[in-house]
């Protein structure tokens, strides 16, 4: 059964600005676990993506492995409680966007939440596609 | 509901070869960009035709897992007409951004239905 959430992100990544505007779909298995209750705080993937980050732009990717500590907490940390949709939709920006999209400053927006019925079902110009304010 | 947590499945006839789970899969539609089903994902990026980035429920423990795409497109008419995977262009322990194409030829290219897995 396809499963139609009902909001979409629109976003632009604001370090390849000449690509057409993303459309971020949630996984509606994911949602359910939102609204159950079932995720850890949001820190916990900040912190290893942090360290992903950190190998990267030291050169060691190749050989990156995560903490075996800090990888479990994304089971073993305590949940955070049960999520609205709305909540969930903004705990997965924080999660799933590029963080220069929602955490520096720019001259505009450069992302927003959306009913999904918003988003154009055309995709003949897909990679014309602009975000509009 | 209960879960159950062991280390290792070895199956009983093969003389024990271990057993290992896709970690995570998704049934995706690119022309409507809508998610059919899926397991272990928590969302997608429709990035522009034929490239998307598929965000995980939770982090590997690192960048080195094995990936794997295939669709087709019902409007092609076309028995062989299938949607291929073409390559990744960024690979994280979190997300694949992944570019599909047809036959190989024409890249970026949206499928009527796609199926994608890591394991």
């Amino acid at each position: 059964m396809t499963q139609y959430t009902k909001y979409r992100v629109v976003f632009d990544d604001p370090d390849a600005l000449d690509e057409p505007t993303k459309v971020l779909v949630p996984a509606q298995q994911w949602l359910d676990e939102a609204m159950a209750g079932n995720l850890p705080p949001i820190w916990v993937y900040w912190q290893l993506q942090d360290d992903e980050a950190k190998a990267k732009a030291e050169g060691r990717l190749s050989e990156f492995n995560h903490d075996p500590e800090k990888h479990a907490l994304q089971w073993k940390a305590p949940r955070i409680g049960p999520l609205t949709e709305e909540e969930a939709m903004e705990y997965l920006c924080m999660k799933d966007l590029p963080r220069r999209c929602w955490a520096e400053e720019h001259n505009r927006p450069m992302f927003k939440i959306v009913r999904t019925e918003e988003v154009p079902s055309d995709r003949q110009f897909r990679n014309a596609w602009e975000m509009t304010l | 509901m209960s879960t159950l947590k062991v280390n290792d499945i070895e199956e009983a006839t093969t003389n024990g070869a271990k057993v290992f789970f896709t970690r995570c899969w998704v049934d995706y539609a690119p022309q409507s960009n809508s998610i059919n089903a899926s397991g272990a994902l928590s969302s997608i990026a429709d990035n522009a035709t034929g490239d998307q980035t598929f965000n995980f429920s939770n982090a590997n423990s690192s960048a080195y897992y094995s990936y794997g795409g295939c669709g087709y497109d019902d409007s092609l008419g076309n028995a062989d007409d299938g949607i291929t995977t073409a390559g990744y262009a960024t690979k994280t322990s979190s997300a694949i951004r992944m570019i599909s194409g047809y036959r190989n030829v024409e890249y970026d290219y949206d499928g009527f239905s796609y199926f994608f897995g890591i394991t």
